[in-house]
């Protein structure tokens, strides 16, 4: 089977301005993905891993350098397609799970599914699926703050993965959990875009973490400093 | 004389002629009459009354009505009995209040008695005993309770009463007098007083035996068990989710202190000025307001939820973040919505009843004019006069109306005697020359029911409310004091309520109702004397009531002192009033609304700050900024279709209970009117006002970069 480039970033360079203070966030980063492929992005803090992830995922503008989703530009795209495309080309894991506090379980990770305009039956059992995938299956009707961390890491995942996205993006996906339920989180993460044949890039600061993606490119100061692969 | 008549002054036959005003050649002899003792019953001073009026009458119709019957034992009976009613009222309150804490006493006790036992009910619903058989033993524990007291009770008071209170009665009684007075205890009121006793232990029995009931074996057997189920008890009730109850009952209070209140508002008419009586007035129907948009507050999570559904067939996204969101920040949502509901619940209010009082008093003018035109008579006019008036183009008809006759009616010895004025009309013109559609007369639908006053010299219609206080049906006789001669008129009609003249449905209200007589009856009691005090007069339809007003100015007025009113002229002015007085009002309550709303979208512009953390996750996972405003909109909206629905139905009822409490003592009714278009248009300003200041509240939020919004989240 031939390998398809799932992501693709050419000199990505971000400068943020605080006030008359310039910081260098990247400085040229390029990188390629391909499609089924887990990459982690380790390095210590300030080294420019989120703002990478944000970039690619189009949360965030590059000051220059181009990034390349499926083949397709998208630095240049209007907000309206920019807004289409992370509906469904992209899924979202963050660190503080991120979920709507008023919504349950279910109703989180059916939250992207209805956006997209999918039919009610179809959704219903997408979500229910997904749910039963992360091993929640009795908990779909809690509320957020009726679950524990790791539970709620794993509906993220299961709401990220909800429109069948090509690329999930995990920004320190274990970082607010103990090192046993991380490690049993990011196993299952990379397991269910094994499952959806997605791209993952997930980025963290623990290499025990990291050690569980395909590949491992090492960020210092806004550049990759190194690139490890991983025969798992 | 009887011989226990006390205090008798002796005086010459003269000198009491003279005391009675009677002539020379009248009699002034008395003829005493003493009834058999079996005719009274001291237990039925009513029925006991009944009787005397009943022999009276019998007496009355021998002796001619050139003879007055007095029932001077019935006056005594009946000044007894008021007294003795009041007396009553306090004794009866004095037992309820002891009833009542003796009921509470019992519930504490039974209480205290279930919570000592609380293992062993424990253990018994762990051997198996169900629910009801536990609530059943309390229960049967409290029956037997209030059996043993009520009896032993009942034994007490007879004792109490006939060795203690009794002869204390008797001696302070019979101190003044030789009569043997003896006092018996009614048996009802022995089968009463166990009843109450049985039933007061039986009620109390309920709540301990209910309190055992609801608790589970686990809870009756540990105290820990039972503080736990506490605790989340009243965790579960800081749910923003859950019905504030207690709020309700304090709306619901409010709503029946305040619905008290209204009830008095007739009494508050009477004895206090008018400023006590607007402030009183605005006061209470404000309260009452308050109480009812409390009640509604207290439930929002509910209505909100059902909106929200309502919302979910458009939005389904929308509606249920919406209702979630509204819910989860109750707390500032809470206040909001009742400062909405309340000002949209007031500006209906004042609309409603505003329309229904405009409507109101059009039907009283009709009723106090009576027709298109009047023309009131200064002077005497030829009866000619009327035939004139009705040649003139586009009168439908013209009928005199007599000056009254100040007259005493009553039954047949005047036990019960009321002073009205009797009015001549023409029975054959008078029909079609008044407002006959607003009449409400009790009598068989025919084409002229005034003919009735045709059939002989002795025929009168009075107002149902005088028929009923002189307990007088139609066909029976009536007592007519005129010019100091008394005759029996035949009551032909009955009438509740008929333009032009005073009648009346109500009992209360008989002193102050007016009766009708034919021309010719009207000519015999005055012994051929016609003085006419008015002529009404109807309009064809389609002609200007005003230029006929003019002519019939100009084809009498010249000649005789006269002044013509019509009723589409003082219908106008008080319009003009009424509108004055609304739109005044509905602009100041409008600003009340566009402020309210503002506030609730205020608050909702600082919940949009707070979630602008949710906002990034919403942007994140692909909803585009135009689905974020929406949600957002969608919130404010329903929030503000709740306080336009709360606030509308919180004035219907408030209106609804105001016509309902007038029209049981008014003899014109207030007609409830729901001003449509003042709900459209509140409606209409209620949800624009919402929709566009979220949308410009929200918009400025919304723009933020998402990777920022999601680390307000952090920062937060």
């Amino acid at each position: 089977m031939e390998k398809q480039e799932s992501v693709r970033t050419e000199e990505l360079v971000k400068i943020y301005r605080l006030g008359k203070v310039e910081i260098q966030a990247l400085r040229g980063v390029s990188i390629s993905c391909i499609r089924g492929e887990v990459v982690a992005v380790v390095g210590p803090s300030g080294s420019g891993k989120t703002t990478l992830l944000n970039l690619i995922g189009t949360l965030d503008k590059p000051t220059s350098g181009r990034v390349f989703i499926d083949g397709q530009e998208v630095t240049k795209l209007p907000e309206k397609e920019l807004t289409k495309l992370r509906r469904k080309k992209i899924g979202f894991v963050f660190q503080f799970f991120n979920l709507i506090p008023v919504l349950t379980a279910f109703e989180n990770v059916e939250l992207p599914l209805l956006i997209a305009g999918v039919p009610k039956e179809e959704r219903e059992k997408r979500a229910r699926e997904l749910l039963e995938l992360v091993g929640l299956a009795d908990r779909m009707n809690h509320k957020p703050d009726e679950l524990s961390g790791g539970e709620q890491q794993r509906v993220a995942i299961a709401r990220a993965l909800a429109n069948k996205p090509s690329l999930l993006l995990a920004d320190e996906p274990t970082g607010d959990l103990d090192s046993e339920t991380g490690m049993k989180v990011v196993t299952l993460m990379r397991d269910m875009v094994k499952h959806e044949h997605a791209t993952a890039i997930m980025v963290t600061h623990d290499m025990e973490v990291a050690k569980i993606a395909d590949r491992i490119l090492k960020m210092r100061d806004g550049k990759i400093v190194g690139e490890e692969k991983m025969t798992n | 004389m009887p011989l226990n008549m006390r205090n008798v002054i002796f005086m010459s036959k003269a000198t009491l002629q003279k005391m009675l005003g009677l002539y020379d050649n009248q009699s002034a002899n008395f003829v005493f009459v003493q009834l058999k003792e079996d005719v009274f019953d001291y237990n039925d001073i009513e029925g006991t009354i009944n009787k005397l009026v009943s022999i009276g009458s019998e007496i009355q119709l021998k002796i001619g009505l050139d003879y007055n019957v007095v029932l001077v034992k019935g006056r005594v009976f009946e000044r007894v009995s008021a007294s003795l009613e009041s007396q009553r009222i306090m004794l009866n309150i004095f037992v309820f209040i002891t009833v009542l804490m003796a009921g509470v006493l019992i519930v504490s006790t039974m209480l205290m008695n279930v919570n000592e036992r609380i293992r062993e009910f424990g253990i018994l619903r762990s051997l198996g005993f169900a629910r009801y058989q536990i609530f059943l033993i309390v229960l049967t524990e409290s029956i037997i309770i209030g059996l043993v007291g009520s009896v032993i009770g009942l034994y007490v008071g007879i004792i109490l009463g006939s060795k203690i209170i009794t002869p204390i009665v008797v001696a302070r009684l019979t101190q003044d007098t030789t009569e043997i007075i003896t006092i018996s205890i009614n048996p009802i009121t022995l089968e009463y007083g166990f009843l109450i006793g049985f039933l007061v232990c039986i009620g109390a029995g309920l709540f301990p035996a209910y309190y055992i009931y609801n608790l589970t074996p686990i809870e009756a057997l540990s105290a820990s068990a039972r503080k736990t189920i506490l605790v989340e008890k009243h965790l579960k009730k800081l749910s923003p989710e859950r019905v504030s109850w207690s709020l309700f009952w304090s709306g619901l209070f409010i709503f029946a202190t305040m619905s008290l209140m209204v009830v008095l508002f007739p009494l508050i008419r009477f004895y206090f000025g008018q400023s006590i009586i607007t402030l009183v007035t605005f006061l209470s129907l404000g309260l009452l307001l308050v109480g009812i948009t409390v009640m509604f507050t207290a439930i929002l999570p509910v209505v909100v939820r059902l909106l929200a559904r309502l919302f979910s067939i458009f939005a389904k996204i929308e509606g249920s973040l919406a209702a979630r969101n509204l819910i989860k920040y109750k707390r500032r949502t809470t206040l909001t919505f009742f400062m909405l509901t309340t000002s949209i619940a007031f500006i209906f209010m004042i609309g409603s009843l505003t329309q229904s009082y405009a409507i109101n008093a059009q039907m009283a003018i009709r009723y106090e004019t009576g027709s298109d035109i009047v023309i009131y008579l200064n002077e005497p006019v030829p009866e000619s006069i009327i035939s004139n008036i009705t040649a003139i183009s586009g009168v439908k008809a013209a009928t005199p109306i007599t000056a009254p006759l100040t007259v005493k009616v009553g039954d047949l010895i005047l036990w019960k005697q009321y002073t009205i004025k009797v009015y001549g009309i023409n029975a054959t013109t008078f029909m079609s020359a008044v407002y006959a559609e607003d009449a409400i007369i009790d009598w068989p639908k025919s084409e002229n029911p005034f003919m009735a006053l045709t059939q002989n010299n002795e025929s009168i219609a009075i107002a149902t409310g005088l028929a009923q206080a002189l307990k007088l049906s139609e066909m029976d006789t009536i007592r007519v004091e005129i010019y100091g001669k008394s005759k029996l008129m035949n009551v032909s009609m009955l009438i509740s309520a008929l333009p032009a003249f005073s009648f009346t449905k109500f009992e209360q209200k008989a002193a102050r109702s007016e009766a009708l007589i034919s021309l010719e009856t009207y000519k015999n009691l005055t012994r051929g004397i016609l003085t006419y005090e008015r002529i009404l007069v109807r309009v064809k339809e389609g002609f200007d009531v005003e230029s006929i007003a003019n002519s019939i100015n100009n084809l009498i007025g010249t000649d005789y002192d006269i002044q013509v009113i019509t009723t589409q002229e003082l219908i106008e002015m008080a319009q003009e009033s009424y509108s004055q007085v609304l739109q005044l009002f509905m602009t100041l309550l409008s600003f009340g609304i566009i402020i309210s709303v503002l506030g609730h979208v205020t608050s909702l512009l600082t919940t949009v700050r707070e979630r602008i953390w949710e906002i990034g996750i919403f942007r994140s996972i692909g909803v585009s900024r135009e689905q974020v405003i929406l949600i957002f909109i969608v919130e404010a909206i329903i929030l503000s279709i709740a306080g336009y629905i709360c606030g509308l139905l919180s004035s219907l009822i408030v209106v609804t209970e105001i016509t309902y409490t007038n029209n049981l003592m008014s003899d014109i009714p207030l007609v409830l009117t729901i001003p449509i278009d003042l709900a459209s248009v509140i409606f209409a300003l209620v949800i624009g006002v919402s929709a566009i200041a979220s949308y410009i509240f929200t918009k400025k939020p919304i723009s933020i970069n998402i990777v920022d919004a999601l680390r307000y989240g952090l920062r937060e």
